[in-house]
């Protein structure tokens, strides 16, 4: 479902984004009107960063997560379902601005005082702050629940330094999340209570600072673009062993890389504010400390450097991505290194340099996203994706990509800024914007030839079997789809790629994989037995496990609703004039409180599964 | 057999009726510490000390209180240090993060501008 | 023997329950809360343009007082643990209610305190002061209020006879959230009322 949900939202954002992108494709074009433009800006970013690279890595770790380690399910199955449908109705209050005529106009960023109510009356803000506190719970719900899920649900003998390195990466970032959401939390809070109960957090009158919403925000917003690509990284750090057919290189290197990373992403926040007047000494600190930070990655690279060296590659459509991620990552870092010296980031800041730095990066995750949907579709449809047009799609959006965000860097450092709806002719502009905007549609082309694709599987893609490409990992030792317990039997695990250990020995030494060492699991299919598993698979002994499958509930819908509901209501206090409700709003707040309530009741006393 | 042995079985519930464990003399005398020091705090406010001691005296003494009723109250002495990491990492760099926003508004070492 | 199914028996990879561990999970993620809504009454700190000021405000003895109840409702909460723990379930329901009780006090001793506050002057929109103050305070009190809606819930099921030694997790769980919210009071207290501005 969440998987469905961001890829709907994949297109949105992209469709915004072809709206930036025509609206720029000439100088001083009129076919977004600037409060148009605003809104379309601000919610191609919030959607791409909070929708779909979140989404996609909630996807993840709901379907990945739980077969690396060998578990069942995750830790709390209706926390888990409550995360998704947080997901989606703060998604849901997040757009719903567009109905009022007034979507986030703020940037993802919402900077103060822009979002104070006498400067911004309308909506926009209210639909910014509400949709992104019902999008942090889900947020923090799952991190919750992805930690206890790996600390407390591995198979035996999976010990920490065993599990593979998505999940290592998935675990890192759900504890970023679990603590990073909540700094964002307190900031929606200030600038809420400053919209409707005339506090001063930022109300410069009173003698507060406006910059302050930026220390908060940035306290969250860096640690949350670690929380973007760490599982990104994750993804190719499983794709290249694979199609290389060699193990990853430096793996220790790697899993601590992304522990400094983490812990290091709370000390580079007021990099982002270097031109905001925080003095010689703030700027001093936070320059060296995010020039610290590009080192851990630079171990990640370099260790994926020498997996590929030697390797036996097989240059399949999920390896094509994953190579292109580490280049253009790569490029985005180097432009990131740049803004890490401050003076060279007094040219560079709220120019289209920055804006290709962080296309490079972040939009360089949607490589990594591929890289992992086409690795991990044979798995749970059973069919595999054609090559063919893999390729196809792969050039499309590399070729695009590049001829898109490329180009921005030259625009930047000729002094084009960035948050602008539009700019004069005869700058030397002109040109590589519309370049840019055409080559965006070749991003797009490429998508669309992956939806030909995923649809042409769905129907006649041949199947693929437990393993179509010869994995480490323990998800490939179960049948495609895996069933709804996953594992019949929780296998021992004494090694690190334990299922390519048990198919070629531990150091490779068998060259086939041999049937007589092919323990029973991989062979059990969903129609064999009715779900009971014992200790000694071939015969049935009344005393085995039995396998539980929690019971579906409501509950975690209703209490996500209620939130969400209550977040609505929370927009709606705003007077009649600018749209609201004014204080029936609190009906609507009263209201979501109670289902809440009633639905946290329920879900309490619920009996377990 | 083998299999689930490998896994740790949750620490049970105390014994029912166990007098080991019952922690309530340990409880009361944490109570009775905590009520003195927040004695000792009130005290503090009260005596005109000289501003940076003031603040360095209440400032242990508000940790004092805070380390107890997380290690006894909270059981956090004699649980699984991983429960320790998670608590504890997150409380140092919030705190970390409150001292640098202190430092970035000017707060840290003095009142504001206006008294 | 037979197989028991409750949650209790679920193994785990390092023998920490579950519940325990998302408890104090959601316990870091909310110093973070806590945390930033004191950085940014630190931020704001003695810089308000105009009164009421802080040391025009405060009662100490008073609020000394209220935190000091809020202290013993720690005492009472770890006693209620202690006794479920023993499989004493009378003794558990008093200690329960009496950590209620004293939470109820705390609550209620605050929204004297900041009636008073507010006929003296002091509200959310006159200054820097009154906003932080009282949104963090609030949220504080707020976190209070779930605690005691949760404790009574304990101790209703227990009433039901749905609470008994076997779900003794859950109350040490709810006790470890309400001795959290006692320690952000006593930060609070000591940073917002004790030190020197």
């Amino acid at each position: 479902m969440y998987g469905v949900t961001t890829f709907a939202y994949l297109i949105i954002g992209g469709l915004e984004a072809l709206l930036i992108r025509l609206q720029l494709s000439r100088p001083e074009n009129t076919f977004l009107d600037p409060e148009t433009y605003n809104q379309i800006f601000t919610t191609h970013g919030l959607t791409m960063i909070f929708l779909v690279v979140m989404g996609f890595n909630g996807t993840l770790f709901n379907l990945v997560v739980p077969l690396q380690i060998g578990a069942r399910d995750v830790a709390y199955p209706r926390l888990n379902a409550f995360s998704y449908w947080m997901f989606l109705f703060g998604s849901l209050v997040l757009n719903l601005g567009w109905l009022w005529g007034h979507a986030p106009d703020v940037g993802w960023f919402g900077y103060a005082p822009l979002t104070e109510v006498n400067i911004n009356p309308g909506l926009g803000p209210d639909f910014y702050v509400m949709g992104l506190q019902a999008l942090g719970i889900s947020s923090v719900a799952a991190g919750l629940n992805f930690v206890a899920t790996v600390i407390n649900h591995r198979a035996p003998g999976m010990s920490l330094f065993r599990m593979p390195v998505f999940t290592w990466m998935a675990f890192i970032t759900s504890f970023l999340m679990i603590f990073a959401l909540p700094v964002l939390a307190i900031a929606l809070i200030e600038v809420m209570f400053d919209r409707l109960f005339g506090t001063n957090f930022f109300n410069p009158a009173a003698g507060a600072n406006p910059i302050l919403w930026q220390h908060l925000f940035w306290i969250f917003g860096h640690p949350e673009v670690y929380i973007l690509v760490l599982p990104a990284m994750g993804v190719i750090s499983e794709v290249l062993p694979v199609f290389s057919r060699k193990p990853l290189f430096g793996y220790p290197f790697i899993v601590f890389s992304g522990i400094f990373i983490a812990l290091l992403s709370y000390g580079v926040w007021a990099h982002h504010m270097f031109a905001t007047g925080l003095g010689p000494v703030a700027n001093t600190v936070f320059g060296i400390t995010t020039m610290l930070i590009g080192i851990p990655t630079g171990v990640k690279i370099f260790n994926w450097l020498a997996t590929l060296w030697r390797g036996e590659l097989k240059l399949k459509t999920p390896m094509l991505f994953a190579l292109a991620f580490i280049a253009v990552f790569t490029v985005g870092g180097i432009s990131g290194v740049m803004h890490a010296t401050v003076p060279s980031d007094y040219q560079q800041t709220d120019t289209y340099f920055v804006v290709a730095h962080f296309h490079y990066v972040v939009a360089g995750i949607v490589f990594a996203i591929f890289a992992g949907i086409y690795y991990w579709w044979p798995k749970y449809t059973n069919r595999l994706l054609d090559e063919g047009l893999g390729k196809l799609h792969f050039w499309l959006f590399f070729l695009g990509f590049n001829l898109t965000f490329g180009p921005m860097h030259l625009l930047g450092l000729w002094g084009m800024p960035r948050r602008q709806y539009t700019y004069p002719a005869g700058l030397g502009w002109d040109f590589w914007n519309a370049f840019e905007s055409a080559s965006a549609f070749l991003m797009a082309l490429g998508t669309l030839v992956f939806v030909i694709n995923a649809v042409k599987s769905l129907r006649s893609g041949a199947p693929a079997g437990n393993d179509p490409w010869d994995g480490r990992t323990l998800e490939w030792m179960i049948p495609s789809p895996p069933p709804a317990y996953n594992f019949a039997e929780i296998p021992a695990v004494s090694h690190r790629d334990e299922f390519w250990a048990r198919k070629y020995g531990a150091h490779g030494e068998r060259a086939q994989a041999p049937a007589a060492s092919r323990r029973p699991l991989s062979g059990h299919n969903p129609g064999d037995g009715d779900g009971y598993a014992s200790d000694n698979p071939g015969h049935g002994d009344g005393h085995g496990t039995h396998i539980h499958l929690p019971n579906p509930s409501y509950y975690p819908l209703i209490v996500a609703f209620g939130i969400a509901l209550g977040m609505f209501g929370a927009v709606m206090l705003r007077p009649v004039e600018v749209g609201g409700l004014g204080p029936l709003g609190w009906a609507l707040v009263g209201l979501g409180a109670l289902i809440t309530v009633f639905g946290s009741y329920g879900w309490s006393f619920e009996p377990a599964g | 057999m083998a299999r689930t042995e490998h896994k740790k079985k949750p620490d049970p519930p105390a014994e029912v009726g166990s007098e080991l464990h019952d922690l309530t003399v340990t409880y009361i005398q944490v109570a009775v510490v905590l009520a003195v020091v927040t004695l000792l705090e009130v005290a503090t406010y009260y005596v005109a000390l000289a501003r940076g001691l003031t603040i360095s005296v209440l400032l242990v003494l508000s940790a004092i209180k805070f380390a107890l009723v997380v290690l006894y109250f909270m059981h956090l002495k004699f649980d699984n240090r991983i429960l320790a990491f998670v608590f504890s990492g997150p409380l140092l760099m919030m705190i970390a993060v409150g001292i640098a926003i202190m430092a970035l508004f000017g707060t840290l070492l003095y009142p504001g501008p206006i008294w | 023997m037979a197989h028991v199914h409750g949650a209790a028996e679920h193994y785990t990879s390092t023998g920490i329950h579950p519940s325990k561990l998302l408890m104090w999970l959601f316990l870091g993620s909310d110093c973070f809360f806590f945390g930033s809504l004191i950085a940014t009454y630190q931020a704001y700190r003695g810089q308000s343009l105009t009164g009421p000021h802080p040391h025009e405000i405060f009662n100490i003895p008073y609020t000394s007082i209220s935190a000091f109840v809020l202290l013993m409702s720690s005492l009472t909460m770890a006693l209620a643990v202690n006794s479920i723990r023993l499989g004493n379930m009378p003794a558990t329901r008093i200690w329960l209610l009496l950590t209620a009780m004293l939470g109820s006090i705390f609550v209620g001793g605050q929204v004297f305190e900041f009636t008073t506050f507010v006929h003296k002057g002091l509200t959310l929109e006159v200054n820097l002061f009154g906003t932080t103050f009282f949104v963090l305070t609030g949220f504080h009190g707020t976190h209070v209020t779930v605690g005691i809606l949760i404790l009574l819930s304990l101790l209703f099921a227990s009433l039901l006879g749905r609470l008994t030694p076997r779900q003794a997790l859950t109350v040490e769980v709810a006790g470890l959230y309400w001795h959290f919210v006692d320690i952000v009071w006593v930060v609070i207290f000591t940073v917002v009322y004790l030190l020197p501005y």
